[in-house]
C-alpha cells in the first residue's frame, strides 16, 4: 500500500460546481412544475373512479406483503405466492359465506310478512315494556309513559329508515362490488410485480434525484406499513381488553363481539360506538346477558384506556408522531372528509411527513455540498 | 396489454437475460461466492443508471442510499479540504465498487463521486436489500455478510494506510 499522499488540487478543479439556475429558468420549471401538478389533479379527477379500487388493492398488497414474502422465503416462486395468498382469501371469504349463508336463509325464512313484526321488535318491545313497569313501579311520580312513547316512537322512526334504506344499500354494495373484484386484481399485479413497477417509476428520475426518490419511496413504503401494523397492532389489544371482561361477565358470544369491537375501532371516534352498540342491542334482547349499565361502563373504560393509552403509545411508536397531530389529524379529516377522510387522514399525514422529510433533506443536501 | 406497456415494467434486457450484468457481478466482493441463479436474483435489485463525463454521482454530505458497482467507465472519489481544496484519493474502474456504507445506514456521504469517463452504474440500494432479506433471508444474510467482511476489510486498510503515513511523516521531520 502506498504512503504517499494524493495531490491536492485547487475547488473546483475536481469537482464541477453544482449548477445554479438563473432566475428566468427557475420560473419556467416553477409553472411547468404546476402545469404538471395541475395535469396530474386533473387526471386524478377525470379516474376518480379509479380510486376505491386503488385504495383497496394497495391496502390488501400491504396486508398479503409480509405473508408473499414469507411464503418466497420457505422457496415458493413469487407467482405461486402470490396466488396461494389469494387462493387463501378467495378460499375464506368462501367458507365464510358457506357459514353465514344458512343463518342469512333462516333469517330471510323467518321475516315477516308486511305488516308483521319481527322477533326482535316483539322481544324489544316486551324488554321496553319490562323496564317501564319497573321504573314506574320505583319512581311513580315521574311520567314514564311520555319519555317512553318518545323512545318507541324514535325507534319506530328508525326501523322505517332503515328498511326503507334496505333496498338502496343493495344496490350500493352490487355496485361496489366491481371496485372490490378491481381492488383484488389490482393488488395481484402489485404484490406480484411491485418492486419491478418501483424500479421502473424511479428509473425515469434524473441522476441527481434519483437516489432521493428512491429514499422517498422507501419511506412512504415503511410509513404505511407502520401505520396498518399499528393499528391491527391496536385493534388486537383492545380486542384483548374488552374480551376480558365480557367473558367475566358472562356476556354470551363475548369473543365475537370483542372480535366485532376491535374491528370497528379502526374508524376513529365513531368506531367504537359502532362496536360497542351490537353487544349493547343484543343485552336488550337476551336476558341471559349482563346488564346494559354495566357493559357501557365496560365500553366506556375501554374505550378510554385506548384513546388515552393504547393508541397514542402505538400510532407515536409506529408512525413517529405526537398524540396531538393524531388528535387533529382526526378532527381534520372528519370535517372534509367524514368516516372515510378519519380512516385516510393519519396514513396521509405519515406520508406526507416522509415526503417533506426528504425533499427537506434534499434541499439541505443542496445547501451544504 | 400494449408491448410499450410491457417494456415500461420489465428491468433492462440484459437484466432480464443475466448475462452481461452476471459477468460484472461475479467479481464484486460483496457478491462473493453467490451461486448463477443466486446473482440473477441480485441482478434484478440492481437500478442502472448511465453517466456523463464530469457527472457527479453523489456530493460529500448528501444523504446515502447505498452503493454502485461500476459497469463500464471510470469514477474518482474526491475529499474535500478544510481550505475547500480538492484530493481525488482514489480511481476506481469497471467492476469496481463504492458508497458500500450507506447500504447499511442512510448516513452523510463521507467524499464526492465524480464519473471520468461516460458511465454505466449499477446502484444497490437499503431498500432493494431489505427486500432481499425479507424474500430470501439466506441470500440477503450472504450479502450482509459479504458486506461486513469488506467493511472490516476497508477498516483495516484505512488504518494501514494512516500507519504508513504516520511512519512517513515521522521519517520525513527526521
Amino acid at each position: 500500500m502506498s504512503a504517499r499522499t494524493p495531490p491536492v488540487f485547487p475547488a473546483g478543479a475536481l469537482i464541477p460546481p453544482r449548477q445554479e439556475l438563473t432566475l428566468g429558468e427557475k420560473v419556467v420549471r416553477g409553472v411547468l412544475l404546476i402545469a404538471a401538478l395541475g395535469l396530474l389533479v386533473s387526471a386524478g379527477w377525470l379516474l376518480r373512479f379509479l380510486v376505491l379500487p386503488l385504495v383497496l388493492g394497495l391496502l390488501l398488497t400491504y396486508v398479503l406483503a409480509p405473508l408473499a414474502d414469507r411464503l418466497e422465503n420457505r422457496g415458493l416462486s413469487r407467482s405461486r405466492a402470490v396466488s396461494l395468498c389469494f387462493g387463501l382469501i378467495l378460499g375464506g371469504v368462501a367458507l365464510l359465506a358457506y357459514g353465514i349463508f344458512p343463518t342469512i336463509e333462516s333469517w330471510l325464512m323467518e321475516a315477516p310478512k308486511a305488516g308483521e313484526q319481527s322477533a326482535f321488535e316483539l322481544q324489544l318491545e316486551q324488554r321496553i315494556a319490562g323496564w317501564q313497569a319497573s321504573l314506574t313501579r320505583s319512581y311513580p311520580k315521574v311520567n314514564w309513559g311520555s319519555l317512553f312513547e318518545a323512545l318507541t316512537g324514535f325507534l319506530q322512526h328508525q326501523r322505517k329508515s332503515l328498511v326503507e334504506g334496505l333496498p338502496a344499500m343493495a344496490v350500493e354494495l352490487a355496485s361496489r362490488a366491481g371496485s372490490v373484484a378491481l381492488g383484488l386484481i389490482i393488488a395481484f399485479f402489485v404484490l406480484l410485480d411491485g418492486a419491478v413497477m418501483k424500479k421502473a417509476v424511479v428509473a425515469l428520475m434524473p441522476n441527481r434525484h434519483f437516489e432521493n426518490t428512491l429514499l422517498m419511496l422507501h419511506r412512504v413504503d415503511r410509513q404505511i406499513s407502520s401505520y396498518l401494523i399499528g393499528t391491527a397492532l391496536e385493534s388486537l389489544l383492545v380486542m384483548v381488553i374488552v374480551a376480558i371482561p365480557l367473558l367475566a361477565l358472562g356476556m354470551p358470544n363475548a369473543i365475537l363481539f370483542a372480535v366485532l369491537f376491535g374491528l370497528a375501532n379502526v374508524i376513529p371516534f365513531v368506531g367504537p360506538f359502532i362496536g360497542a352498540s351490537a353487544a349493547l342491542l343484543f343485552s336488550l334482547l337476551d336476558p341471559s346477558a349482563p346488564s346494559l349499565m354495566s357493559l357501557v361502563i365496560v365500553y366506556v373504560v375501554v374505550h378510554f384506556i385506548d384513546a388515552m393509552l393504547i393508541n397514542p403509545w402505538v400510532m407515536g411508536k409506529s408512525l413517529g408522531m405526537h398524540p396531538l397531530t393524531v388528535i387533529v389529524g382526526i378532527a381534520i379529516g372528519g370535517t372534509l372528509g367524514g368516516v372515510a377522510g378519519m380512516l385516510a387522514i393519519i396514513p396521509l399525514i405519515a406520508v406526507s411527513k416522509a415526503i417533506a422529510t426528504t425533499v427537506a433533506e434534499g434541499a439541505r443536501n443542496a445547501a451544504a455540498a | 396489454m400494449l408491448e410499450t406497456e410491457v417494456a415500461l415494467w420489465k428491468p433492462p434486457a440484459h437484466l432480464e437475460r443475466g448475462d452481461d450484468g452476471l459477468a460484472t457481478l461475479r467479481g464484486i466482493p460483496l457478491f462473493h461466492e453467490l451461486k448463477d441463479p443466486e446473482l440473477k436474483r441480485v441482478a434484478k435489485l440492481l437500478h442502472e443508471r448511465h453517466y456523463e463525463a464530469g457527472e457527479v454521482v453523489f456530493r460529500e454530505g448528501q444523504t446515502g442510499a447505498g452503493m454502485y458497482i461500476i459497469k463500464e467507465g471510470a469514477v474518482d472519489i474526491v475529499l474535500r479540504l478544510a481550505d475547500g481544496a480538492e484530493q481525488s484519493v482514489v480511481s476506481l474502474h469497471a467492476g469496481q465498487f463504492f458508497g458500500e456504507l450507506a447500504l447499511l445506514e442512510s448516513s452523510p456521504r463521507t467524499a464526492t463521486a465524480v464519473v471520468r469517463k461516460p458511465s454505466v452504474l449499477l446502484g444497490l440500494f437499503q431498500p432493494d436489500l431489505e427486500q432481499l432479506l425479507d424474500r430470501d433471508s439466506k441470500l440477503g444474510a450472504r450479502v450482509v455478510w459479504n458486506l461486513a467482511r469488506m467493511t472490516g476489510l476497508r477498516l483495516r486498510e484505512l488504518s494501514d494506510l494512516m500507519r504508513a503515513r504516520a511512519a512517513a511523516d515521522a521519517e520525513g521531520a527526521k
